[in-house]
């Protein structure tokens, strides 16, 4: 649009004005209904994690014999009424989800950030200073990933004993390595970026160029990758706590509720159906909120969720 | 095949083939939807060869391929108007109200089209003869055997040597000339009425670009197809047009047969955009650099002769840099790629040094070497009395203080994701020469300088022109006050003037601040304009270097004939037929383990004019041109 014109007319508009604002990202995320549904989703997540005391229609190991395995929206012997339905010791599911998420979301979000962070370290120096130094992380990271994850996961929780702190250790330690290979190889296509060169000749020392000239512009796909990595940790839970190394019961975790559920699978569909649900959502619904997220902090690509025009379509 | 194509045009020749009217292009945008173009008509008769001219953002390009239905898939939509393309029946095809599997049979079949750079528009992992085999099977049912012998034919049409060999090559073992022309053969495959090329050469050489409109015109010729070609280069209408339409801003400003448009042309913003186009032989008699004419409010102030210094700033002795090449199952060195080889020069304080070849000459990584951006092989550069090889990376990371670099590609060397206020500071964040709010101050005043408003500060990248990027580039490179700035290719990328603004902010700084360049360039004209003295560098020699004035006027060796030769001019009577299509591969610089170049040898012309003569690099050189 330049053309012949004399940049300074572009003065005129003032970048206070161009800057998007909340109203912006409200009013982008309306037109967006999907996404729009899926912040609804975790936010309300977020205040039944947070509130569940306040929230939670029952108590999460409150026994009640009398009303076991009911189905979902039926009413108890006492009058209760149980939303989602009761499991086999008469415990509302609802409720149990609740709590659930407590255990879940929070392995999930804090083994994915442990694994992220050291992965994304280890992986983008790699790739960028390459030499001896890469081979050595590089070669570190396929011994680590032909180990088969869940029989050292049960060695290492054997001997520190199960529990939620040692459980996410024992993720991080597992995990970080796909981020690691990841962001190798986005920092090895970086490197080659002309920006990257431009600022070696600004003078910017190799972690500088790494970690604020080079991360900010491969966020993106680790970002999609995280959240895939909750929901893969959240099952993981599931699978180490069925076999009794993760969260004990009788507190309650989404993946402990799917391995309990397993046994009564033909008779009360619905044990196995609503945790199994919550973590499909869960996870669907952090990959289609980093997308979008992604995509409007994206200085090249956002003005196309702000942008007003209705297309030849409509 | 040709002779019922005459006869179809003579069947309509008072009938043009493509009519638009009344075009208008909608875009959206944050403030609602925007024209692209508006209001846009003009007609392509058959058999001729339309240009439309005009500088990025003016629609040139939305116009073209809103023939093809192409702008949809970017998000724009047509407005108002109409498309029509003349079909054999006699009844106009509407392309704006034809459905998608009506313009399948239209894309590539009825209107061909070329695109600017040919390694994108050629998929990597097919072979050339797949390729052209696609699109023949498709809307021919064609058999393989039948595609194949069409394919070959094309490949002659396009006059490529060993056509048999290339359909089972790969688009990288080829160059980008030979790749150029290979799309030119798929536009061509299924014999279209009209071919679309979208810049065609702008990514190419000077001497290939030569070939290539040469090519284009022959197969106008040839074939009786239409052209309708885009581009921003006056040099290029002038050389290939039988009638122009000029756009500025979405709308068109004039249309007629090039000789009006060129030598009598009506518009204000046709005049400017030929008055701002660099012409070779502008600067002969003249011994210093002088800034171009711009047409642009923005004056220059170069009140000072830009009178070099005595002092030499940079000394590269026998620089040399091979890359090399792997291969076999060890993944060992089987070859070597002479990047540069035994390359010598000096740069004088406040002189502009242009290094000038084709692309692969070894100009660029000449640049990248004296910043230890790339590691020599063997040689030595003192700058400023120090000797940069010996520095540790410490050492040359604060050395770089007093280097800077502006890239060719404005888009490619900012940061997308920093707003541009941290990427001009960042230089004096690493060398810390300023901290705190002062840091603020100096980005204000370095956007003073390079005549971008301040509020731009707070933007990225995205928001900003090509030009306006390469003002932060500018920018950003004189924060530190650096004593030498090598620009690499700084303003190919750009409009003619924007171009011409760019150049002369560069020499008004020179003036100024006294900054030494080294100017890596292929533009002759303006190569011509800005140095004091030129190297001419072919397949990683320097073959000729002399001042400016004794390059440009007595030219020695062969190969630099040839590169002012090949520059496109305005004239209209020396049009590009009578280039000569190379046939032959341009020679390799890839060379054998343990191969020894000989040595260099330079004959003396007249005091500081030496030409190479010795050396395989160009005594073989490519013969073309005239």
């Amino acid at each position: 649009m330049a053309g012949l014109s004399n940049p300074d007319i572009e003065d005129a508009i003032d970048p206070k004005d161009e800057r998007e604002n909340l109203r912006d990202y409200l009013r982008a995320l309306r037109r967006d209904k999907i996404t729009a549904a899926a912040v609804l989703f975790l936010l309300a997540l977020v205040a039944f994690t947070v509130g569940a005391e306040f929230l939670a229609p029952h108590k999460p190991t409150g026994l009640n014999l009398a009303d076991r395995m009911l189905p979902p929206f039926s009413t108890g012997k006492k009058g209760l009424f149980y939303l989602l339905g009761t499991d086999e010791l008469g415990r509302d599911l609802f409720t149990r989800l609740i709590y659930g998420a407590r255990v879940s979301v929070s392995v999930g979000l804090l083994g994915a950030t442990l694994s992220c962070f050291f992965g994304v370290i280890a992986g983008l120096t790699a790739g960028y200073y390459g030499g001896l130094y890469e081979d050595l992380v590089m070669r570190f990271v396929d011994g680590m990933l032909s180990l088969p994850s869940l029989l050292v996961a049960l060695f290492v929780l054997f001997i520190l004993g199960g529990g939620f702190a040692n459980l996410i250790l024992v993720f991080a330690v597992l995990h970080w390595m796909v981020f690691a290979r990841m962001s190798r190889g986005l920092a090895l296509a970086a490197r080659s970026k002309t920006y990257v060169a431009a600022a070696k000749a600004m003078g910017a020392s190799g972690r500088r160029i790494v970690f604020r000239h080079i991360l900010p512009n491969v966020v993106a796909p680790i970002l999609v990758l995280y959240t895939l990595e909750i929901a893969i940790l959240i099952l993981s839970e599931a699978s180490l706590s069925f076999l009794g190394f993760g969260v004990q019961p009788p507190d309650p975790s989404w993946g402990l509720m799917i391995a309990d559920g397993r046994e009564h699978i033909r008779s009360a569909w619905w044990l196995v159906a609503f945790p199994g649900l919550a973590i499909f959502l869960t996870a669907l619904c952090l990959n289609l909120v980093a997308n979008w997220v992604r995509a409007v902090t994206d200085p090249a690509q956002r003005w196309r969720w702000f942008a007003i025009g209705t297309g030849g379509r409509g | 095949m040709a002779l019922v194509r005459y006869w179809n045009r003579g069947q309509r020749m008072n009938k043009p083939l493509v009519n638009v009217e009344g075009l208008r292009v909608e875009f959206p945008s944050k403030r609602g939807a925007i024209a692209g173009v508006q209001d846009v008509s003009f007609t392509i008769e058959p058999g001729e060869i339309v240009c439309i001219v005009g500088e990025s953002g003016s629609g040139k390009s939305v116009s073209a391929y809103t023939l093809m239905q192409l702008t949809k898939f970017s998000g724009g939509w047509v407005a108002d108007g109409r498309l029509t393309l003349e079909s054999g029946s006699g009844n106009g095809i509407d392309l704006r109200a034809a459905d998608e599997a009506r313009m399948r049979t239209i894309r590539g079949n009825e209107i061909g089209m070329i695109f600017q750079e040919p390694m994108t528009a050629l998929n990597p992992s097919y072979t050339i003869g797949w390729q052209l085999a696609e699109s023949l099977q498709q809307h021919r049912d064609m058999s393989q055997e039948e595609a194949a012998d069409r394919s070959v034919e094309l490949l002659k049409q396009v006059r490529i040597p060993e056509p048999e060999r290339r359909l089972k090559q790969y688009p990288h073992e080829l160059s980008g000339g030979m790749r150029q022309r290979i799309v030119i053969a798929m536009a061509l495959a299924c014999e279209p009425r009209l071919l679309i090329a979208d810049e065609p050469t702008t990514a190419l050489d000077v001497t290939v670009q030569a070939e290539i409109l040469a090519l284009i015109r022959k197969l106008r010729d040839e074939t009786g197809a239409a052209v309708l070609l885009i581009t921003h280069d006056m040099a290029v209408v002038a050389q290939m047009a039988d009638r122009v339409v000029v756009m500025q801003s979405g709308r068109v400003t004039e249309e007629g047969p090039v000789e009006q448009v060129l030598t009598d042309p009506r518009h204000p913003y046709t005049r400017a955009l030929l008055a701002v186009v660099p012409k070779l032989g502008d600067m002969t008699g003249k011994a210093l650099p002088e800034p171009m004419e711009t047409v642009a409010t923005t004056e220059c102030n170069v009140d000072k002769q830009l009178e070099p210094g005595s002092r030499v700033l940079l000394d590269v002795k026998h620089l040399t840099k091979r890359f090399p090449i792997r291969g076999g199952w060890l993944g060992r060195t089987v070859a070597n790629a002479h990047a540069v080889e035994d390359v010598t020069f000096r740069i004088l304080e406040n002189e502009t040094l242009s290094l000038v070849g084709e692309s692969g000459s070894g100009k660029s990584v000449t640049g990248l070497c004296i910043l230890r951006l790339e590691r020599p092989d063997s040689g030595e550069i003192i700058f400023d009395g120090r000797d940069l090889l010996a520095l540790s990376d410490e050492g040359m990371r604060l050395a770089r203080r007093d280097m800077q670099m502006i890239f060719q590609d404005p888009y490619g060397s900012l940061n997308p994701h920093m707003s541009l206020l941290e990427q001009v500071i960042e230089p004096l964040r690493n060398f810390k020469l300023e901290a705190g709010s002062a840091l603020e101050d100096r980005a204000a005043e370095l956007f003073d300088r390079v005549r971008l408003p301040r509020a731009f500060l707070r933007r990225y990248p995205s928001e900003l022109s090509g030009g306006q990027r390469q003002r932060v580039a500018i920018a950003r490179a004189l924060a530190p006050k650096p004593k030498l700035i090598i620009a690499d290719e700084a303003v190919s990328a750009l409009d003619v003037s924007i171009q011409a603004e760019v150049l002369n902010l560069m020499m008004e700084l020179q003036a100024e601040m006294g900054i030494s360049y080294l100017f890596i360039g292929h533009d002759m004209a303006v190569v011509e304009r800005v140095s004091h003295r030129v190297a001419v560098m072919y397949l990683g020699r320097i073959v000729e270097t002399a001042t400016r004035e004794q390059v440009f006027a007595n030219p020695q060796h062969e190969y630099t004939k040839t590169l002012l030769a090949a520059v496109p001019t305005l004239d209209l009577a020396h049009r590009a037929e009578k280039w000569e299509l190379a046939t032959e591969p341009p020679p390799s610089p890839i060379h054998p383990v343990g191969y020894v170049p000989e040595p260099v040898h330079f004959e003396k012309v007249t005091a500081c004019h030496f030409v190479l003569r010795s050396g395989e690099g160009p005594a073989d050189g490519r013969k073309c041109g005239p």
